[in-house]
């Protein structure tokens, strides 16, 4: 099924994608890169931008670029050359197709700011061109409307149509290629025979290599209606000639098509007949007939008329109204708008699913009926399945929040007088949709305040036997069932004295207290916090970090702040991947249940007696320091010791500590339930569960557990050092 | 794209390389001009092409009409042999092609 709707759409992602590209390539430009494949990139690029608005139709695009591509095929050429200014020009050039771009998306006509926007560009594209183009550029791109003129009905069974295409000789530099649509028809139906007509080819020295000669003459078996075959042609065929004849035509109809052609009428006959179109017999008798029916010209537009050839223009207006609805129509059932409140409520309800089948499957095992549990376990299969879909149904790439940076990143060490490399990775990295929209403005505070407050001026780099370019560098990557998002630059780090100084100043900490290096980083997470000497219009307010603060906390996810004095500072987010659904693993303490996300799980190792007697607060595993929580202490659970004690080994964020524990359980699936606001200050628990036996389990938060349990560890190690 | 001829012992071999699209129709087309030698046996290596649309199609019908049946196509890459079988222009220039089995995407004679 070919919809000319649906690759519009395509048409429009792909227009973002090569604006990105262009984009690219410009700030590429700008750092100082230069060859040709770039230069033909942006050609290519833009050219590729117009070609395919022409063939939607969108007339805006087309003359804006245009101008554009021009300029850039003169930079191909040499005959210009790049420099900042010319990069800044056709920036904004790129920023002006996106919006008009976004425009025709939006199926709205470009508002007057977007148009002046596009003449004041134009301006000054001039100036890049050799001498202002007489008239309009692309007088020659006409959006039209105008359906070919058709032929009798519709569709007459699936069997043989006949086309005849003659292209315009601008179909090649309109970015169009005949062989395309040829091809394009292949997945319409199957072409049984096609000729390719070069007749109007000229000779070698006199041709213009970009223009196109060539016809074909195909017979093509299809189930496809008219409307369909039509819509392939349907931006070319306002100077093309394509004449589309539906199987079972009449003879007449044939024979009025050949006569129509710039071609030899005898050697187009033998063609319809190589085709099977027509017999011998028909067109002879045709052919005698109308020769001896004279004047053949009459007569042969009554038979247009007759034949239906040519539409009364109501007819057509009809036509093309009843299309476009039924375009409209397919469109909406092509991709789902859907609310993301309906989509959580989805995921919810699957969490509701996963904890009834976990029940089902349970009982099923109790029940020991063998099939009763396989079947039990099929289900559960499925269920897992479906939870899943749904969640990937919220899945981006993280891409979509980088993708901004290089053009920030860019603007920005303009106005600091700044050399600064922006490098990106894992741009791929997926993550749920929600957390993608509310990590764009942390992450542009962190971006910002490195720029402005992180990178030396490049003299002060140089001294500092530093490159010049700083460069700064976003990551991404999946750890242990959280994404981890990397703000990381080669700057001056973080002054630490200073901003203990600044702590002090304002009461934050007492001077007696003795604080690690992350807990001095952390103090310019605190609202109002600010130890820049000025106030820049980016930053020094003191109000940024506060704000990634509260949205990274928002999302769940905890900040880390590496500096190294000179050497850089490395800021990580850490954030959850999910929102609702984790897999769990079970432990009992003293009879009550906990969950760990099991991600998050190492091993689980026996707590040897030896060590249980010392009661020591660390663990020697093979050679390692491990620090132990006693989940029995931490929650104050009176209940029976168990005989045996078992330890958990996690890790958070590239930290890791033991958990003591009575029982292993092992895994389940888990659906997040927040606690009520009454708990919501309860450290180490992160949420609720209820368990397919209907128990409720409270799931561990175990980032704050090894965040307490490091930090504690790091008091005393500091108590014993100032002792 | 890159086109260069060398003298063989039957006669001359021009060798194209990169793609024969409408991008580089102009340059192509000049550089075949001057190259093309005005006679004798001349074959046209065509395993380079990594590209081609009905612009290089056009250019490989001047080719052949200006130099007639002393031409040769030899050697076509699969983007050149998926074009000819689209076109169905195949037997219009009558050269040996080697069809790799299965990768015959389209059309029958």
């Amino acid at each position: 099924m070919l919809d000319m709707q649906a690759a519009q759409q395509t048409f429009f992602e792909e227009c973002r994608e090569l604006l990105q590209q262009m984009e690219d390539i410009l700030l590429a430009f700008e750092s100082g890169a230069s060859d040709e494949d770039m230069v033909n990139g942006l050609f290519r690029a833009a050219h590729t931008i117009k070609g395919s608005a022409g063939l939607f139709g969108l007339g805006e695009i087309v003359r804006f670029t245009h101008v554009v591509e021009s300029v850039l095929d003169r930079l191909r050429r040499g005959e210009i050359a790049i420099d900042s200014e010319l990069v800044s020009l056709l920036l904004s050039c790129g920023d002006q197709i996106a919006s008009l771009v976004a425009a025709a998306a939006a199926e709205i006509e470009p508002d007057e700011a977007t148009r002046r926007g596009s003449n004041e560009l134009l301006v000054r594209l001039q100036a890049y061109l050799p001498t202002p183009a007489g008239g309009s550029p692309v007088a020659d791109v006409a959006p039209a409307h105008e359906p070919v003129s058709a032929s009798g009905g519709g569709p007459l069974g699936a069997d043989t149509w006949h086309l005849s295409l003659r292209f315009s000789p601008g179909v090649l530099k309109m970015g169009m290629d005949p062989i395309a649509f040829i091809r394009y028809l292949g997945t319409l139906g199957d072409i049984v025979h096609l000729e390719t007509l070069a007749d109007a080819l000229p000779a070698f020295s006199d041709y213009d290599p970009e223009a196109c000669y060539l016809g074909f003459e195909l017979d093509l078996r299809s189930a496809a209606s008219r409307e369909e075959i039509e819509a392939v042609f349907e931006f070319v065929r306002d100077d093309a000639q394509i004449r589309i004849l539906p199987p079972h035509a009449r003879v007449e109809e044939y024979i009025a098509l050949i006569l129509e052609l710039p071609e030899d009428s005898a050697r187009l006959g033998e063609m319809l007949i190589a085709g099977g179109a027509l017999t011998r017999r028909e067109l002879n008798g045709m052919l005698a007939a109308q020769a001896s029916e004279a004047p053949g010209r009459q007569r042969l537009g009554e038979l247009l008329v007759h034949t239906g050839m040519v539409s009364p223009p109501v007819v057509e207006a009809a036509l093309e109204k009843q299309k476009q609805t039924q375009d409209k129509r397919q469109i909406e059932a092509r991709s789902v708008k859907v609310p993301s409140d309906k989509l959580d409520l989805l995921i919810d309800l699957v969490g509701e699913l996963v904890i009834a089948g976990a029940g089902t499957q349970l009982l099923a095992r109790r029940s020991h009926r063998v099939d009763l549990s396989e079947s039990a376990a099929e289900v559960m299969r499925l269920v897992e399945d479906v939870r899943d879909a749904a969640l990937r149904l919220r899945m981006v790439q993280i891409g979509e929040v980088f993708g901004r940076f290089p053009r920030v990143v860019r603007d920005l060490s303009r106005e600091l007088g700044k050399d600064i490399e922006l490098k990106v990775s894992g741009a791929e990295t997926e993550l749920d949709k929600s957390m993608v929209e509310r990590l764009g403005d942390p992450l542009m505070h962190l971006v910002r305040n490195a720029m402005d407050h992180g990178f030396e001026p490049p003299d002060v780099r140089l001294e500092r036997r530093k490159p010049a370019r700083g460069s700064l560098a976003l990551n991404a990557c999946h750890e242990s069932g959280n994404i981890v998002i990397e703000v990381k630059d080669d700057g001056c780090g973080l002054d630490r004295d200073r901003i203990l100084a600044k702590a002090l100043e304002r009461g934050l900490v007492q001077p007696d207290q003795t604080l690690s290096d992350d807990e001095v980083y952390q103090l310019i997470m605190l609202p109002g916090f600010s130890t820049a000497e000025k106030v820049t219009n980016l930053s020094g307010r003191g109000v940024g970090m506060d704000v990634v603060r509260s949205g990274i906390e928002a999302l769940r996810g905890s900040i880390e702040i590496h500096s190294q004095p000179g050497e850089g500072t490395a800021i990580r987010l850490c954030l959850p991947l999910t929102l609702a659904i984790i897999d769990g693993f079970l432990i009992d303490v003293g009879g009550s249940r906990f969950v760990l996300p099991l991600d998050m799980v190492v091993e689980c190792i026996e707590l040897d007696a030896g060590a249980e007697a010392q009661h020591s607060d660390y663990l020697n595993l093979r050679g390692e320091v491990l620090p132990l929580v006693r989940l029995r202490e931490l929650f104050k659970v009176d209940a029976h010791r168990a005989r045996r004690q078992n330890v958990m080994v996690v890790h958070y964020a590239g930290r890791r500590a033991g958990l003591v524990v009575d029982e292993l359980l092992g895994e389940c699936q888990t659906v997040i339930k927040p606690l009520g606001v009454l708990f919501a200050r309860l450290r180490g628990i992160s949420g609720s569960t209820i368990l397919a036996s209907g128990e409720v389990a409270l799931i561990l938060d175990v980032a704050a557990l090894i965040g307490e349990v490091t930090r504690l560890g790091g008091r005393k190690v500091a108590a014993a050092r100032a002792a | 794209m890159g086109l260069h001829l060398e003298q063989t012992s039957t006669g001359s071999r021009l060798i194209i390389d990169g793609e024969m699209t409408v991008h580089c129709a102009w340059q192509l087309r000049d550089e075949i001009l001057a190259l093309l030698p005005q006679e004798g046996e001349l074959s046209v290596e065509l395993s380079g092409v990594s590209e081609i649309d009905s612009a290089g199609l056009q250019l490989m019908l001047q080719v052949k009409r200006s130099h007639g049946p002393a031409l040769r196509f030899i050697n076509h890459s699969p983007a050149v042999l998926q074009i000819l079988d689209i076109a169905h222009l195949a037997a219009h220039f009558g050269d040996p092609m080697v069809i790799p089995s299965g990768e015959r995407t389209f059309g029958q004679s």
